[in-house]
């Protein structure tokens, strides 16, 4: 008989032998120097550039010595003076904080509603022609966020900002300020574009659920109701707060929208603010906004480390699919379908038929001034910069050609990067390689665009150390478009990871898989769903990215987007909303062919 | 084949706390061992740390002569070069993949060529009874024949070392009784040793060569079935090994009733020890009059619950709830007074060891 008595702490081998044996693992497990890898790149493409950008609001910039008192380049707090305590502070910074926070929880929850209701209507229930809803309602993300705000212009303007008026006007109808500019117009049209987001992320998360959960919870006799707020919410908390988080991060660093319909009515945003003091040349103000944007964006990222932290664990499927079974609408199956239809019919009917109209009328939708010049003319009198239809010339072609190019190159990188970052955070060697991985990927989320794309400027425009000058070139442009997306598909690289679990690679792994056999035969082609999403989501994304490629284009990299912003700069609006068109377009028909080809849907997202 | 040894080892998380406090276990060559304890005793941790998926802070474990992981010395072996097989819990098998890919995949690992691996991959289906689901996907098939899947998986390689994680859990009783001869029969056939995580007892006793009882990280007994099941090393080992479990009446400093009975009787017999709690499992406890020198005390029926094959009897003796399980038909009703008797009782010291037991014929080992 073995009897066991043992004394209660184990002798530790020494410190030398320890580290020995750790290093013998290391060296057959390369997640570790994975992990350092990415957190190397993170750093200098993630971190670097916030340094900079923290470095330029305290140092005095140059043009500032003679109000300030002091010499160029020195530490000062005369730009954290200027912002929150001096007599235009009001109007640099606290007003515009104000709308930020007004837009941002408006639109928010405008997305949630409609997103999250939507998500239950094509994932849970048996309402008709869910899949094709679940395509449909797709759509609006594929616009580009300003073109609801286009749209919005034609149909509502009134004579406040001057020009052309909207139909409504045009039609006697007057449109009051509230509703022609401002928080509502923008609250309105930001979240009708971020909805489909919410969506995508609600219904992958909603599909996933195990249905035996569920089912636990009826059988032990809690009602309907009890289940959804006890059981699905808290499993779905993940995927909320991600949805959440995105979307605030999103709009914090818009900046088209508000562009558009906020400026005429003296309504800012801080991104809107950041961009004038940078085209001001007032650096160190932009830098002290762009701080505050960082400073609020960290405390998000913290709060939500909080919230997720018991869930990041949480393997609700293993590698089995989950059930799917709908809930029963019965009478109210195709209420909730015309509910479905009104939702797209606002989303992307209306806005895509006002601007098409928009581009074929001389007077906004009125087909009497029927023409098609705007599109084909050879020769558009009156317009200097651009005196041709938008399809004659090289302008349009080589735009679409640089954007194709650099898009997706960008988002196939950003893609892979995602996964691996989900893959070395949900392994966890590393506990504190994979904190630094998931905050740091999900940093740029929460710095405006424009500004991440300032600060890469500064940080790249000269060559350092070995890194050359890289200003001009498409490789920083992809470099600076793949970072910024990174927290999509870090995201759902992560949530993807988190899903699957560890043990279907450990199981490749006692197969005898060596690690590149395993990454190759078992991680990508599970997730190839999530890869997919992964390079879809930034790429439709990227094609209509306008603040960072407004400050990085050149003459030789003009894309589509820099393209019809400058159309709209210079007043030719039906040329600027048959640009957005095409980018419109495009997108939707890339999304269309990468579906094809896949052979997985962009709807069902990560589930392959 | 080869026998496991685990020397010293020990797995620490983080800070201080040990899943696995210095443990020294040998699974001899070709043994179907148990490694069975309550969740989160620190069996789970001890198999994937044998199958190199974790690494012990201390310690070393070897296959035959082959070192696996030795800290002290900075051995370590990948699992991927370890060469056994590991059946997860939850089973782990690739949703992307067919069956057939599925159990080819160890196979394709090891280069062996595609006739050779169609065959083996059909016979190690064949094995578990699922070839006919041979090109469907995992997610098609029922947990009984995702369960088999999985075996098959481990055995197409033909390893010599099989690790399983509570295998049997996730199914349901009938396909886990067949599952227990199968993997009885597989064990017998391929001459393996075997690792099996359970928190199950009865399915330790049932199939295991050995059982290696775990608590709290620590191992708390090794022996072959029966043996653990006669003579538990401790407490835990007795109350955990045996269902309905054993009774154990501690004695306390002044006993009384049932307590100070069966300590007299101890002291009587075995004088040389003095126990700090008396156990006697419910099966040695019999009712009737009894054949001479035993400890008998009278009992009130309380209920008596016939299950077939056994009667268990619900009985109050001296103020304590006692349970006994007959295997022969039980005449008393409720209410009626009895003699129930024992000639087995186990003895504990303050400890919790087991310091002895008396069978009737004196003191036993």
């Amino acid at each position: 008989m073995a009897v066991v008595t043992k004394a209660e702490t184990p002798p530790r081998p020494p410190r030398s032998r320890r580290l020995l044996y750790r290093l013998r693992v290391l060296r057959h497990d390369p997640t570790a120097a994975l992990g350092l890898i990415l957190v190397v790149l993170l750093g200098y493409l993630v971190v670097a550039p916030l340094v900079a950008v923290l470095s330029d609001a305290f140092r005095l910039q140059y043009g500032d010595d003679v109000h300030a008192g002091q010499a160029v380049g020195e530490w000062t707090g005369y730009y954290l003076w200027r912002v929150f305590r001096s007599q235009i502070s009001g109007l640099l910074f606290w007003q515009p904080l104000l709308n930020t926070l007004v837009v941002a929880l408006g639109t928010v929850l405008f997305a949630l509603v409609l997103g999250g209701g939507m998500a239950w209507l094509v994932t849970r229930t048996n309402v008709p022609g869910r899949k094709w809803l679940a395509g449909a309602l797709v759509i609006p993300y594929m616009l580009p966020s300003w073109t609801f705000s286009l749209a919005w212009l034609t149909l509502f303007k009134n004579e406040r900002a001057g020009g052309q008026v909207g139909f409504l006007q045009a039609r006697g109808v007057h449109t009051p300020d509230w509703l022609a500019y401002g928080a509502l117009p923008i609250i309105v049209t930001l979240g009708l574009h971020y909805y489909p987001f919410v969506l995508l992320l609600v219904g992958n998360a909603l599909r996933r659920i195990d249905a035996q959960l569920v089912d636990s919870a009826r059988i032990l006799g809690a009602p309907q109701r009890t289940v959804v707020r006890r059981i699905v919410i808290p499993l779905m908390l993940p995927a909320l707060s991600s949805a959440v988080l995105l979307v605030v991060g999103r709009v914090l660093g818009t900046f088209g929208t508000p562009y558009v319909l906020g400026l005429p009515a003296d309504f800012r945003v801080l991104s809107t603010g950041l961009f004038q003091s940078i085209r001001d040349r007032s650096t160190g103000v932009a830098s002290v906004l762009a701080t505050v944007i960082v400073v609020v964006g960290v405390v998000i990222v913290l709060a939500d480390t909080r919230m997720t932290r018991e869930h990041r664990r949480f393997v609700t499927v293993g590698g089995k699919g989950s059930m799917d079974r709908l809930s029963d609408l019965r009478r109210l199956r195709w209420p909730a379908f015309a509910l479905g239809l009104v939702v797209f019919g606002v989303s992307v009917l209306v806005p895509v038929f006002t601007l098409l109209l928009s581009t074929v009328t001389r007077t906004p939708l009125d087909l009497s001034t029927f023409t098609l010049d705007y599109w084909f003319a050879e020769r558009l009198p009156g317009a200097v910069g651009f005196p041709h239809g938008v399809f004659r010339g090289s302008e349009l072609w080589a735009a679409a050609w640089n954007s194709l190019r650099i898009v997706g190159l960008a988002s196939v990188i950003c893609a892979v990067a995602g996964l691996l970052v989900g893959y070395v955070v949900v392994r966890g060697t590393a506990p504190r390689v994979a904190f630094f991985l998931r905050q740091v990927s999900f940093l740029p989320y929460l710095v405006p665009g424009i500004a991440f794309a300032a600060a890469s400027l500064s940080l790249f425009a000269v060559a350092r150390g070995p890194i050359p000058a890289l200003y001009g070139t498409t490789f920083l442009l992809i470099l600076v478009m793949a970072v910024t997306h990174l927290p999509y598909s870090s995201r759902s690289g992560i949530a993807a990871m988190t899903q699957l679990g560890r043990e279907p690679e450990e199981a490749a792994q006692i197969a005898g898989a060596p690690w590149f056999q395993r990454m190759g035969r078992i991680i990508f082609p599970i997730q190839k769903g999530a890869l997919v999403t992964g390079i879809v989501l930034p790429f439709i994304s990227g094609l209509k990215e306008l603040s960072i490629v407004v400050m990085l284009t050149t003459t030789g990299t003009e894309l589509l987007t820099t393209l019809s912003i400058g159309l709209v700069d210079y007043g030719y609006t039906q040329l600027a909303n048959a640009v957005v068109l095409v980018i419109a377009l495009v997108s939707f028909t890339m999304t269309y062919l990468t579906q094809r080809l896949t052979k997985s849907s962009l709807a069902s997202g990560l589930g392959g | 084949m080869p026998a496991i040894t685990l020397t010293g080892v020990a797995k620490s998380y983080g800070g201080g706390e040990h899943a696995v406090k210095n443990l020294d276990l040998t699974v001899p060559d070709g043994a179907f061992m148990c490694l069975l304890g309550p969740s989160g005793c620190g069996k789970t941790t001890t198999l994937r740390m044998i199958a190199g998926l974790e690494q012990p802070t201390a310690g070393t474990i070897a296959v035959g002569d082959r070192v696996l992981d030795s800290v002290e010395r900075g051995l370590y072996v990948p699992p991927e070069k370890r060469g056994m097989g590991l059946v997860f819990q939850n089973y782990a098998l690739w949703p992307h993949l067919s069956v057939r890919d599925n159990v080819e995949f160890g196979l394709r690992m090891r280069k062996v060529p595609a006739p050779e691996r169609r065959a083996r991959a059909e016979a190690a289906l064949k094995m578990v009874h699922v070839d006919a689901a041979m090109d469907r996907y995992p997610s098609q098939l029922s947990g009984g024949q995702q369960q088999r899947v999985a075996l098959a998986r481990m055995l197409a390689v033909n390893p010599s070392v099989l690790l399983l994680d509570e295998p049997l859990s996730n199914l349901d009783a009938r396909l886990r009784l067949e599952m227990r001869a199968e993997l009885k029969r597989i064990h017998e056939e391929s001459g393996a040793t075997i690792v099996f995580v359970t928190h199950d007892q009865l399915e330790a006793l049932t199939m295991a060569t050995d059982v290696a009882v775990m608590n709290e990280g620590e191992l708390q007994q090794v022996a072959a079935p029966m043996d653990m099941y006669d003579r538990p090393a401790n407490r835990f080992v007795a109350e955990f090994v045996g269902s309905p479990p054993m009774v154990i009446v501690d004695v306390g400093p002044s006993p009384a009733g049932l307590a100070g009975s069966l300590l007299r009787f101890a002291e009587s017999r075995l004088p040389e020890c003095s126990p700090a709690a008396v156990g006697i499992r419910p099966e040695a406890l019999r009712l009737g009059p009894p054949p001479g020198a035993t400890w008998c005390e009278e009992a009130v029926v309380e209920a008596v619950l016939p299950a077939g094959s056994s009667w268990t009897v619900r009985l109050r003796v001296l103020d304590t709830e006692l349970y006994a399980v007959s295997y022969t038909p039980v005449e008393a009703a409720p209410g009626d007074v009895v003699t129930c008797w024992t000639e087995r009782m186990h003895l504990f010291g303050a400890d919790g060891a087991r310091l002895s037991a008396w069978d009737g014929m004196g003191a036993v080992a």
